[in-house]
């Protein structure tokens, strides 16, 4: 019997809520803007609704949206062509493909991360949640550092936290 | 490339660190690009560093503070009003969006910065008030009591609904959209702009639905309600429970108290009464402006006219076919080239003022396509601005409705602007000289108030005022972006004071100004 309309929609629903981080992950990615991500991821999400009929049900949900979302990127080509937040194309090709075989591991990451970032102290993990939250300059102002003393902890921060995540999945893969 | 070297990593880290946060040159980004050309662990590393801010991002969204203000959050009639042309499985996912909490509603930066002005004493005869009395024309803030004890005031509040007190009446200022009398009696003009605006009482709560309407309330709590034109919606709260709500029409009157509903003593002459003119004094305050019209059709310099501004035409550049047909007359075609500017002088380059024009964007317009199309600097705090856009982030409010964004946040309307239709915006914003930390802003479209409060949302980009910005306006985008909005512009006009709803609502209907003998006559 074919599936009703609502249930489509209500499979669409849930599997965008299951992967919608991926994707703009995935997005930002390959142009390292966050608005100009979340405006792709946008667009991005209106063709998917469009050509979810072509979705069969029960492969990739992911793989199949960072596809549409890599056309998305190559049409944004255009218009950031002669900005900075885009890379050439053979990189942009190659850090697409790499992106690919690390999709995997990027749920175990995330999870990861909330652990690590309950190990900073409470000063570095307010840098770090108000520049994510509401960019550097609050993140400076509300944690009593220069501007580029904040830059500079920010850069810390982020390596110590790239690497606390790596162990933690080395850890658990050896345990 | 082989395995990277120590200093290698570290160079990366910083690279990537530096884009993440906007602030890497170019070189920087041709030195990144060719390490991630040239090694697979670069990429590797570069990879998961950006999905870990993807993360952050999700998990700073997720730490952010309670809900927004009842107030702050669109009713379901206005959703309704965006969703529907969607295609039903788009609205879903939009609405997704705003539910998840990874695009979540932005938080009102700090409750004290958020505007406080609901309402302007607008007219006023004989009046003598209890308490601090206010001045023609002073701003009245949320919470604000009016004690009158005789004479007749006229209220307007930021929606555009009208009250006129009559002495000895008390009125509580609730918000925009909503006052209580707590006795005495009130007259009522609400334009269709304002339609939903509320009275309410003791006894019962009064919502308008495009009307002229007057009300009284006793000292004991019963209230009676006289409809003079057009229809309210009206809920008794008898012995303190919910009655079921009623419709009462023009020529219809109803009295409220404890002990129910009745018909009202003496309904005819008081009917007459009410319906009598009330005759308040307004004061008309002279302003500044410059205005566009772009009816010139051929060329490519639009004239500018001024009471105060000297020289103000726009140098619109060679390139491209800058005319189009306008809603009042030719307007202005902006399609992506570079922003233009003119220098602002005076008071129109400073403090707070209002900006008002058409505009019409192309259906459905393209997302990454939301380009500022107007951009003013402001005098508070220093090297700050405001631009105008439509709104790209359905996670700040509605997908297409206009955005204002300054530093201390974004505002944004719920009507979406990408229809092929020309809208009415006017916008208010600055900052008051005596209350450094209140910043204006109310946005209206199409007269209605849209939107009073900035909530908390960084500018694009490195957050830099952009280089040109200082003492001048660019129309069409961002002083020096190589690219710029597309969409149709009209009768563009800035002021140098705030424009109150009637005189927005005048501009709208009639493209002209509101004259003092009009203002008085109304």
């Amino acid at each position: 019997m074919p599936e009703r309309p609502a249930d489509r929609t209500k499979e669409l629903v849930l599997l965008m809520t299951q992967h919608q981080r991926r994707i703009f992950s995935y997005i930002y990615t390959l142009v390292p803007d966050r608005h100009s991500a979340e405006d792709i991821l946008q667009e991005t999400s209106l063709v998917i609704c469009e050509k979810f009929s072509d979705f069969r049900t029960g492969t990739d949900f992911a793989a199949w949206a960072c596809q549409i979302a890599w056309w998305q990127v190559r049409a944004a080509r255009t218009k950031f062509a002669r900005s900075k937040v885009i890379f050439d194309e053979k990189v942009l090709e190659a850090v697409a493909a790499t992106a690919a075989e690390l999709a995997p591991e990027q749920s175990a990451r995330h999870e990861a991360l909330s652990r690590c970032l309950q190990k900073l102290n409470p000063r570095d993990r307010e840098l770090l949640m108000t520049r994510y939250e509401s960019g550097v300059e609050e993140a400076a102002r509300r944690t009593n550092r220069s501007l580029v003393a904040a830059y500079k902890a920010l850069t810390r921060l982020r390596k110590l936290l790239h690497d606390c995540v790596t162990n933690a999945l080395t850890s658990e893969a050896a345990a | 490339m082989n395995a990277m070297t120590d200093s290698e990593r570290v160079e990366l880290n910083e690279l990537i660190s530096a884009l993440v946060d906007g602030r890497g040159t170019a070189a920087e980004h041709t030195r990144l690009e060719k390490m991630l050309a040239a090694s697979d662990e670069a990429r590797r590393f570069y990879i998961r560093s950006m999905a870990m801010s993807a993360s952050l991002f999700e998990h700073a969204g997720e730490m952010q503070g309670e809900l927004p203000e009842p107030s702050n959050v669109v009713p379901f009639s206005d959703w309704s009003r965006w969703a529907a042309p969607l295609a039903a499985a788009a609205a879903v996912l939009l609405g997704f969006f705003l539910a998840r909490g990874f695009l979540a509603p932005v938080q009102p930066a700090n409750a004290e910065e958020q505007p406080e002005s609901v309402a302007h004493l607008s007219g006023s005869k004989d009046c003598k008030w209890i308490g601090a009395a206010p001045g023609s024309g002073d701003e009245l803030t949320r919470g604000r009591r009016l004690e009158l004890e005789s004479g007749f005031a006229e209220v307007t509040f930021d929606s555009g609904a009208q009250l006129t007190l009559t002495g000895p009446a008390t009125l509580d200022l609730r918000s925009a959209w909503e006052a209580e009398l707590q006795r005495g009696t009130l007259k009522a003009n609400v334009p269709p702009e304002a339609i939903g605006f509320r009275v309410t009482n003791a006894a019962v709560e009064v919502v308008d639905l495009g009307t002229e309407f007057s009300m009284t309330a006793e000292e004991g709590g019963a209230a009676e309600v006289f409809v003079l034109k057009g229809a309210v919606e009206v809920q008794p709260h008898g012995n303190g429970v919910e009655q079921p709500r009623s419709v009462l029409r023009e020529k219809q009157a109803r009295r409220f108290a404890k002990a129910g509903a009745s018909d009202v003593h003496d309904g005819d002459k008081k009917f007459q009464r009410y319906a009598a003119k009330i005759a308040v004094e307004r004061m008309a305050h002279p302003l500044n402006y410059v205005r566009w019209s772009f009816d010139e059709g051929v060329g490519d310099i639009a004239g500018a006219v001024s009471n105060s501004a000297n020289s103000s035409e726009l140098r619109l550049g060679k390139s491209g076919e800058h005319w189009t047909q306008g809603r009042w007359g030719g307007a202005l075609q902006l399609n992506g080239q570079p922003a233009v500017q003119v220098k602002l002088s005076g008071a129109l380059g400073r403090g707070t003022r209002s900006l008002a024009c058409w505009v019409r964007l192309p259906v459905e317009a393209s997302i990454s396509g939301a380009e500022a199309f107007l951009t003013l600097p402001l005098n508070h705090p220093p090297q700050s601005w405001v631009e105008f856009s439509w709104n790209s982030l359905p996670g700040d409010g509605v997908l297409g409705a206009l955005r204002m964004q300054t530093r201390q946040g974004a505002a944004v309307g719920t009507t979406p602007l990408r229809d092929g239709k020309w809208h009415h915006i006017a916008a208010i914003f600055g900052q008051p000289a005596k209350k450094a930390n209140k910043a204006l802003t109310k946005l209206y479209v199409d007269g209605r108030l849209e939107s009073f409060l900035l909530k908390q949302s960084a500018h694009r980009g490195s957050g830099e005022m952009p280089a040109g910005l200082d003492g001048a306006l660019w129309l069409g985008g961002l002083p020096g972006g190589s690219t710029g909005a597309t969409m149709a512009v009209d009768e563009l006009l800035l002021v140098d004071r705030q424009l109150s709803p009637p005189e927005i609502r005048h501009l709208m209907q009639t493209n002209q100004l509101i004259s003092a003998e009009i203002l008085a006559a109304n």
